[in-house]
Protein backbone atom coordinates (compact mmCIF):
# COMPACT_ATOMS: atom_id res chain seq x y z
CA UNK A 1 0.00 0.00 0.00
CA UNK A 2 1.55 3.22 -1.32
CA UNK A 3 1.78 6.37 1.38
CA UNK A 4 -0.61 9.22 0.30
CA UNK A 5 1.89 11.68 -0.39
CA UNK A 6 3.68 8.94 -2.69
CA UNK A 7 0.32 9.45 -5.34
CA UNK A 8 -0.51 11.67 -7.63
CA UNK A 9 -4.13 13.08 -7.29
CA UNK A 10 -5.71 14.94 -9.23
CA UNK A 11 -8.79 16.75 -7.71
CA UNK A 12 -11.74 18.46 -9.69
CA UNK A 13 -15.05 20.15 -8.16
CA UNK A 14 -18.30 19.52 -10.34
CA UNK A 15 -19.54 22.17 -12.48
CA UNK A 16 -21.75 24.91 -11.49
CA UNK A 17 -24.78 23.78 -10.74
CA UNK A 18 -28.28 25.67 -10.57
CA UNK A 19 -28.32 25.76 -6.36
CA UNK A 20 -24.84 27.58 -6.55
CA UNK A 21 -26.36 29.79 -8.17
CA UNK A 22 -29.06 30.07 -6.18
CA UNK A 23 -27.16 30.63 -3.43
CA UNK A 24 -28.36 27.09 -1.94
CA UNK A 25 -26.58 24.28 0.08
CA UNK A 26 -27.47 20.60 -1.39
CA UNK A 27 -25.32 18.31 0.32
CA UNK A 28 -26.51 15.14 -0.66
CA UNK A 29 -29.75 16.74 -2.97
CA UNK A 30 -28.87 17.81 -6.09
CA UNK A 31 -29.51 20.16 -8.79
CA UNK A 32 -28.99 19.91 -12.50
CA UNK A 33 -25.44 21.57 -14.08
CA UNK A 34 -25.84 24.78 -15.81
CA UNK A 35 -24.44 25.05 -19.32
CA UNK A 36 -21.64 26.81 -17.56
CA UNK A 37 -21.15 24.16 -15.44
CA UNK A 38 -20.77 21.54 -18.03
CA UNK A 39 -18.76 23.35 -20.04
CA UNK A 40 -16.54 23.79 -16.91
CA UNK A 41 -16.27 19.95 -16.67
CA UNK A 42 -15.58 19.56 -20.71
CA UNK A 43 -12.64 22.20 -19.94
CA UNK A 44 -11.22 20.48 -17.20
CA UNK A 45 -11.37 17.22 -18.79
CA UNK A 46 -9.15 18.89 -21.74
CA UNK A 47 -6.95 20.51 -19.39
CA UNK A 48 -6.62 17.35 -17.47
CA UNK A 49 -5.37 15.52 -20.78
CA UNK A 50 -2.54 18.33 -21.77
CA UNK A 51 -1.40 18.37 -17.58
CA UNK A 52 -1.45 14.31 -16.98
CA UNK A 53 -0.65 13.02 -20.67
CA UNK A 54 -1.62 9.68 -20.46
CA UNK A 55 -4.10 8.48 -17.84
CA UNK A 56 -3.54 5.25 -18.49
CA UNK A 57 -2.32 4.55 -14.85
CA UNK A 58 -5.09 6.80 -13.31
CA UNK A 59 -8.31 5.42 -11.36
CA UNK A 60 -11.00 7.82 -12.10
CA UNK A 61 -13.53 7.85 -8.54
CA UNK A 62 -16.50 9.95 -7.89
CA UNK A 63 -19.28 10.87 -5.51
CA UNK A 64 -22.59 8.91 -6.89
CA UNK A 65 -24.52 11.89 -6.88
CA UNK A 66 -25.71 13.41 -10.07
CA UNK A 67 -23.56 16.42 -10.63
CA UNK A 68 -20.23 14.74 -9.94
CA UNK A 69 -20.52 12.01 -11.90
CA UNK A 70 -22.27 13.86 -14.12
CA UNK A 71 -19.50 16.31 -14.65
CA UNK A 72 -16.79 13.40 -14.50
CA UNK A 73 -18.74 11.66 -17.75
CA UNK A 74 -18.16 15.25 -19.63
CA UNK A 75 -14.81 15.29 -18.47
CA UNK A 76 -13.84 11.62 -19.25
CA UNK A 77 -15.29 12.56 -23.10
CA UNK A 78 -13.86 15.57 -23.59
CA UNK A 79 -9.85 14.02 -22.21
CA UNK A 80 -10.56 11.17 -24.78
CA UNK A 81 -11.75 8.31 -22.59
CA UNK A 82 -15.15 6.11 -22.52
CA UNK A 83 -17.48 8.33 -20.23
CA UNK A 84 -18.49 5.56 -17.77
CA UNK A 85 -14.85 4.37 -16.70
CA UNK A 86 -14.96 5.38 -13.21
CA UNK A 87 -15.78 4.04 -9.38
CA UNK A 88 -18.24 5.86 -7.34
CA UNK A 89 -17.49 6.31 -3.74
CA UNK A 90 -20.05 6.96 -1.51
CA UNK A 91 -17.15 8.47 1.28
CA UNK A 92 -16.44 11.44 -1.29
CA UNK A 93 -20.16 13.27 -1.18
CA UNK A 94 -20.50 16.38 -0.01
CA UNK A 95 -20.85 16.98 3.84
CA UNK A 96 -24.48 15.87 5.40
CA UNK A 97 -25.87 19.24 6.39
CA UNK A 98 -28.97 17.53 7.28
CA UNK A 99 -31.86 20.05 8.19
CA UNK A 100 -29.31 22.78 6.88
CA UNK A 101 -29.82 20.74 3.02
CA UNK A 102 -31.20 23.52 0.56
CA UNK A 103 -31.33 26.07 2.88
CA UNK A 104 -29.69 29.53 1.74
CA UNK A 105 -27.13 30.92 4.70
CA UNK A 106 -30.01 33.37 5.76
CA UNK A 107 -32.14 30.79 6.05
CA UNK A 108 -29.72 28.65 7.95
CA UNK A 109 -28.65 31.53 10.20
CA UNK A 110 -32.53 31.88 11.12
CA UNK A 111 -33.38 27.98 11.94
CA UNK A 112 -29.55 27.96 13.71
CA UNK A 113 -28.92 31.17 15.77
CA UNK A 114 -26.08 29.57 17.41
CA UNK A 115 -24.16 28.71 14.24
CA UNK A 116 -20.48 30.12 14.48
CA UNK A 117 -19.20 32.53 12.10
CA UNK A 118 -18.19 30.79 8.72
CA UNK A 119 -15.13 32.51 7.62
CA UNK A 120 -12.40 30.90 10.40
CA UNK A 121 -12.56 27.30 11.92
CA UNK A 122 -14.81 28.03 14.16
CA UNK A 123 -17.84 26.21 12.65
CA UNK A 124 -14.91 23.33 12.16
CA UNK A 125 -17.00 21.28 15.30
CA UNK A 126 -19.82 22.23 14.59
CA UNK A 127 -22.34 19.15 13.73
CA UNK A 128 -25.30 19.92 11.44
CA UNK A 129 -28.54 19.44 12.86
CA UNK A 130 -28.96 15.47 11.82
CA UNK A 131 -26.36 15.99 9.49
CA UNK A 132 -22.07 16.19 10.15
CA UNK A 133 -19.73 18.54 11.18
CA UNK A 134 -17.20 19.97 9.13
CA UNK A 135 -14.93 17.28 11.19
CA UNK A 136 -16.77 14.43 10.67
CA UNK A 137 -16.28 15.21 6.67
CA UNK A 138 -13.00 14.97 7.44
CA UNK A 139 -12.63 11.75 9.33
CA UNK A 140 -15.12 10.35 6.24
CA UNK A 141 -12.64 11.53 4.01
CA UNK A 142 -9.62 10.40 5.66
CA UNK A 143 -11.01 6.83 5.45
CA UNK A 144 -11.95 6.89 1.55
CA UNK A 145 -8.27 8.45 1.32
CA UNK A 146 -6.12 4.60 2.64
CA UNK A 147 -8.08 2.67 -0.45
CA UNK A 148 -6.19 4.60 -3.41
CA UNK A 149 -3.60 1.94 -4.55
CA UNK A 150 -2.43 4.02 -7.71
CA UNK A 151 -2.41 8.01 -9.01
CA UNK A 152 -6.07 8.67 -9.35
CA UNK A 153 -8.94 11.54 -10.32
CA UNK A 154 -11.05 12.81 -8.25
CA UNK A 155 -14.35 14.26 -8.65
CA UNK A 156 -16.13 15.48 -5.62
CA UNK A 157 -18.05 18.19 -3.97
CA UNK A 158 -16.42 22.05 -2.50
CA UNK A 159 -15.99 20.12 1.02
CA UNK A 160 -14.33 16.64 0.00
CA UNK A 161 -11.94 18.99 -1.86
CA UNK A 162 -10.74 21.14 0.73
CA UNK A 163 -10.47 17.79 3.12
CA UNK A 164 -8.12 15.79 0.70
CA UNK A 165 -5.92 18.51 0.25
CA UNK A 166 -5.97 19.10 4.21
CA UNK A 167 -5.18 15.65 4.63
CA UNK A 168 -2.55 15.52 1.65
CA UNK A 169 -0.77 18.44 2.96
CA UNK A 170 -1.15 17.61 6.74
CA UNK A 171 -3.28 21.19 7.24
CA UNK A 172 -4.71 22.22 10.26
CA UNK A 173 -8.14 23.06 10.16
CA UNK A 174 -8.01 26.41 9.78
CA UNK A 175 -6.06 25.93 7.09
CA UNK A 176 -7.99 23.13 5.46
CA UNK A 177 -10.98 25.90 5.31
CA UNK A 178 -8.96 28.41 3.64
CA UNK A 179 -9.03 27.09 0.50
CA UNK A 180 -12.14 27.45 -2.27
CA UNK A 181 -12.10 25.06 -4.83
CA UNK A 182 -13.48 26.61 -7.68
CA UNK A 183 -15.93 24.69 -10.45
CA UNK A 184 -13.13 25.74 -13.20
CA UNK A 185 -9.39 24.22 -12.35
CA UNK A 186 -7.89 21.31 -11.43
CA UNK A 187 -5.98 20.99 -8.44
CA UNK A 188 -2.78 18.51 -8.56
CA UNK A 189 -1.59 17.00 -5.33
CA UNK A 190 2.17 15.60 -6.29
CA UNK A 191 5.31 15.01 -4.42
CA UNK A 192 4.05 16.43 -1.06
CA UNK A 193 2.53 19.70 -2.75
CA UNK A 194 0.11 21.15 -4.73
CA UNK A 195 -0.48 22.90 -8.52
CA UNK A 196 -3.24 24.92 -9.37
CA UNK A 197 -4.01 24.57 -13.48
CA UNK A 198 -6.76 26.77 -15.21
CA UNK A 199 -7.85 27.91 -18.57
CA UNK B 1 -50.23 19.81 3.60
CA UNK B 2 -52.07 17.02 1.99
CA UNK B 3 -52.08 13.86 3.63
CA UNK B 4 -49.96 11.39 1.03
CA UNK B 5 -52.52 8.77 1.22
CA UNK B 6 -54.95 11.29 -0.68
CA UNK B 7 -52.41 11.72 -3.66
CA UNK B 8 -51.44 9.54 -6.94
CA UNK B 9 -48.17 8.43 -6.48
CA UNK B 10 -46.24 6.79 -9.87
CA UNK B 11 -43.32 4.97 -8.53
CA UNK B 12 -40.21 3.80 -10.97
CA UNK B 13 -37.20 1.94 -9.79
CA UNK B 14 -33.37 2.72 -11.81
CA UNK B 15 -32.70 1.50 -15.27
CA UNK B 16 -30.57 -1.97 -14.76
CA UNK B 17 -27.19 -0.85 -13.88
CA UNK B 18 -23.86 -2.72 -13.85
CA UNK B 19 -23.64 -3.77 -10.08
CA UNK B 20 -27.24 -5.01 -10.58
CA UNK B 21 -25.71 -7.43 -13.64
CA UNK B 22 -22.63 -8.58 -11.47
CA UNK B 23 -25.02 -8.96 -8.45
CA UNK B 24 -23.65 -6.82 -6.18
CA UNK B 25 -25.40 -4.32 -3.66
CA UNK B 26 -24.36 -1.05 -4.12
CA UNK B 27 -26.43 0.77 -1.71
CA UNK B 28 -25.20 4.69 -1.58
CA UNK B 29 -22.41 3.81 -4.18
CA UNK B 30 -23.35 3.80 -7.73
CA UNK B 31 -22.50 2.27 -10.78
CA UNK B 32 -23.62 3.13 -14.44
CA UNK B 33 -27.00 2.52 -16.08
CA UNK B 34 -26.14 -0.69 -18.62
CA UNK B 35 -27.44 -0.38 -22.14
CA UNK B 36 -30.78 -2.01 -21.51
CA UNK B 37 -31.22 0.25 -18.34
CA UNK B 38 -30.85 3.32 -20.29
CA UNK B 39 -34.15 1.08 -22.42
CA UNK B 40 -36.05 0.26 -19.68
CA UNK B 41 -35.72 3.89 -18.15
CA UNK B 42 -37.02 5.44 -21.98
CA UNK B 43 -39.74 2.83 -21.80
CA UNK B 44 -40.89 3.34 -18.68
CA UNK B 45 -41.16 7.45 -19.73
CA UNK B 46 -43.02 6.51 -22.68
CA UNK B 47 -45.71 4.38 -20.34
CA UNK B 48 -45.87 7.24 -18.04
CA UNK B 49 -47.27 9.56 -20.77
CA UNK B 50 -49.53 6.67 -22.08
CA UNK B 51 -51.07 5.80 -18.61
CA UNK B 52 -51.15 9.61 -17.17
CA UNK B 53 -51.47 11.34 -20.20
CA UNK B 54 -50.73 14.91 -19.25
CA UNK B 55 -48.18 15.74 -16.62
CA UNK B 56 -48.67 19.34 -16.06
CA UNK B 57 -49.96 18.62 -12.50
CA UNK B 58 -47.52 16.01 -11.17
CA UNK B 59 -44.60 17.11 -9.01
CA UNK B 60 -41.19 14.68 -9.95
CA UNK B 61 -38.67 13.54 -7.45
CA UNK B 62 -35.71 11.40 -8.34
CA UNK B 63 -33.05 10.13 -5.46
CA UNK B 64 -30.11 12.48 -5.89
CA UNK B 65 -28.21 9.52 -6.64
CA UNK B 66 -26.71 9.26 -10.20
CA UNK B 67 -28.36 6.05 -11.65
CA UNK B 68 -31.51 7.56 -10.55
CA UNK B 69 -31.21 10.89 -11.30
CA UNK B 70 -30.36 9.20 -14.45
CA UNK B 71 -33.25 7.46 -14.92
CA UNK B 72 -35.39 10.34 -14.60
CA UNK B 73 -34.19 12.41 -16.75
CA UNK B 74 -34.19 9.92 -19.83
CA UNK B 75 -37.87 8.98 -19.03
CA UNK B 76 -38.85 12.38 -18.39
CA UNK B 77 -37.57 13.44 -22.20
CA UNK B 78 -38.67 10.03 -23.43
CA UNK B 79 -42.48 11.55 -22.11
CA UNK B 80 -42.21 14.90 -23.87
CA UNK B 81 -41.09 16.73 -21.03
CA UNK B 82 -37.66 18.95 -19.81
CA UNK B 83 -35.21 16.46 -18.60
CA UNK B 84 -34.16 18.36 -15.78
CA UNK B 85 -37.79 19.88 -14.42
CA UNK B 86 -37.36 17.93 -11.43
CA UNK B 87 -36.06 17.63 -7.73
CA UNK B 88 -33.86 15.73 -6.30
CA UNK B 89 -34.16 14.45 -2.63
CA UNK B 90 -31.69 12.51 -0.37
CA UNK B 91 -34.51 10.86 1.62
CA UNK B 92 -34.95 8.86 -1.57
CA UNK B 93 -31.48 7.35 -1.73
CA UNK B 94 -30.73 3.38 -1.32
CA UNK B 95 -30.28 2.11 2.08
CA UNK B 96 -26.87 2.89 3.53
CA UNK B 97 -25.36 -0.71 3.37
CA UNK B 98 -21.81 0.72 5.10
CA UNK B 99 -19.65 -1.80 4.90
CA UNK B 100 -21.63 -4.06 3.06
CA UNK B 101 -21.74 -1.57 0.07
CA UNK B 102 -20.33 -3.49 -3.17
CA UNK B 103 -20.48 -6.84 -1.79
CA UNK B 104 -22.98 -9.70 -2.99
CA UNK B 105 -25.85 -10.46 -1.35
CA UNK B 106 -25.47 -13.54 -0.70
CA UNK B 107 -22.30 -12.66 1.44
CA UNK B 108 -23.86 -10.40 3.23
CA UNK B 109 -26.81 -12.50 4.09
CA UNK B 110 -24.20 -15.45 5.28
CA UNK B 111 -23.05 -12.98 7.77
CA UNK B 112 -26.03 -11.35 9.06
CA UNK B 113 -27.70 -14.47 9.65
CA UNK B 114 -24.97 -14.78 12.53
CA UNK B 115 -26.84 -11.77 14.28
CA UNK B 116 -30.13 -12.60 16.44
CA UNK B 117 -32.17 -9.44 15.44
CA UNK B 118 -31.86 -10.91 11.72
CA UNK B 119 -33.86 -13.82 12.60
CA UNK B 120 -36.12 -11.90 15.18
CA UNK B 121 -36.74 -8.64 12.95
CA UNK B 122 -34.75 -8.78 9.38
CA UNK B 123 -36.43 -4.92 9.37
CA UNK B 124 -33.62 -3.64 12.64
CA UNK B 125 -31.01 -5.11 11.30
CA UNK B 126 -28.30 -2.90 10.81
CA UNK B 127 -25.66 -2.64 8.00
CA UNK B 128 -22.30 -2.37 10.09
CA UNK B 129 -21.90 1.36 9.61
CA UNK B 130 -24.71 2.01 7.59
CA UNK B 131 -29.16 1.97 8.02
CA UNK B 132 -31.23 -0.70 9.18
CA UNK B 133 -34.66 -0.78 7.06
CA UNK B 134 -36.74 0.55 10.39
CA UNK B 135 -33.73 4.02 9.50
CA UNK B 136 -34.73 4.25 5.99
CA UNK B 137 -38.74 3.40 6.04
CA UNK B 138 -38.51 6.59 8.67
CA UNK B 139 -36.24 8.93 6.27
CA UNK B 140 -38.72 7.88 3.43
CA UNK B 141 -42.28 8.50 5.62
CA UNK B 142 -40.47 12.38 6.61
CA UNK B 143 -40.24 12.55 2.55
CA UNK B 144 -44.15 11.61 1.96
CA UNK B 145 -45.33 13.66 4.39
CA UNK B 146 -43.51 16.88 2.51
CA UNK B 147 -45.35 16.06 -0.84
CA UNK B 148 -48.54 18.74 -1.78
CA UNK B 149 -49.56 17.35 -5.24
CA UNK B 150 -49.51 13.87 -7.10
CA UNK B 151 -45.75 12.90 -7.91
CA UNK B 152 -43.76 10.94 -9.84
CA UNK B 153 -40.65 9.38 -7.75
CA UNK B 154 -38.43 7.48 -9.45
CA UNK B 155 -35.77 5.69 -6.79
CA UNK B 156 -34.35 2.37 -5.73
CA UNK B 157 -35.76 -1.01 -4.45
CA UNK B 158 -35.27 -0.27 -1.00
CA UNK B 159 -37.35 3.11 -0.86
CA UNK B 160 -39.71 1.91 -3.36
CA UNK B 161 -40.67 -1.06 -0.74
CA UNK B 162 -40.85 1.42 1.88
CA UNK B 163 -43.05 3.51 -0.34
CA UNK B 164 -45.73 0.85 -1.17
CA UNK B 165 -45.82 -0.65 2.54
CA UNK B 166 -46.53 2.86 3.93
CA UNK B 167 -48.87 4.06 1.02
CA UNK B 168 -50.62 0.59 1.61
CA UNK B 169 -50.25 0.18 5.69
CA UNK B 170 -48.46 -3.21 5.55
CA UNK B 171 -46.32 -5.33 7.79
CA UNK B 172 -43.01 -5.28 7.76
CA UNK B 173 -42.98 -9.06 6.41
CA UNK B 174 -44.83 -8.08 3.26
CA UNK B 175 -43.06 -4.94 2.46
CA UNK B 176 -39.59 -6.65 2.69
CA UNK B 177 -40.63 -9.72 0.16
CA UNK B 178 -42.10 -7.34 -2.67
CA UNK B 179 -39.40 -7.28 -5.47
CA UNK B 180 -39.18 -3.65 -7.55
CA UNK B 181 -38.53 -4.55 -10.44
CA UNK B 182 -36.00 -1.71 -13.06
CA UNK B 183 -39.10 -2.30 -15.84
CA UNK B 184 -42.35 -1.39 -15.10
CA UNK B 185 -44.33 1.13 -13.42
CA UNK B 186 -46.39 1.04 -9.82
CA UNK B 187 -49.06 3.22 -9.32
CA UNK B 188 -50.58 3.98 -5.42
CA UNK B 189 -53.80 5.32 -5.73
CA UNK B 190 -56.80 5.31 -3.42
CA UNK B 191 -55.43 2.57 -1.11
CA UNK B 192 -54.93 0.39 -3.85
CA UNK B 193 -51.44 -0.53 -6.11
CA UNK B 194 -51.87 -1.22 -9.89
CA UNK B 195 -48.67 -2.14 -11.72
CA UNK B 196 -47.82 -1.02 -14.95
CA UNK B 197 -45.45 -3.61 -17.39
CA UNK B 198 -44.68 -5.59 -20.12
Amino acid sequence: MPALQDLTLYVIRHGECEHNLAGRAASWDDSPLTSNGREQARNNGRLLKDVAGNLSDFDFLASPIHRTCNTMELAREAAGLPPTGYRADRRLMEIDFGDHTWLTLDEIRALSPDLPGLDDSGDWDFVRPNGESWAHLHDRVARFLPNLTRNAVIVTHYGPARSIRGHYLGLTPAQTKSYKPPHAGIMRLSGGTETYFSD
Amino acid sequence: MANFHDLTLYVLRHGECEHNALGVVAGQNDSPLTERGREQARVNGERLGDIVGDLSGFDFFASALHRTASTMEIARASAGLSPTGYRADRRLMEIDCGDNTWRRWADITTDAEKEPVWHRARWDYHHPGGESFHDLNNRVRAFLETLTRDSVIVTHAGPFRAIRGLFLGLTSDDVLRYNAPHAGIMRLSGSKEEYFGD
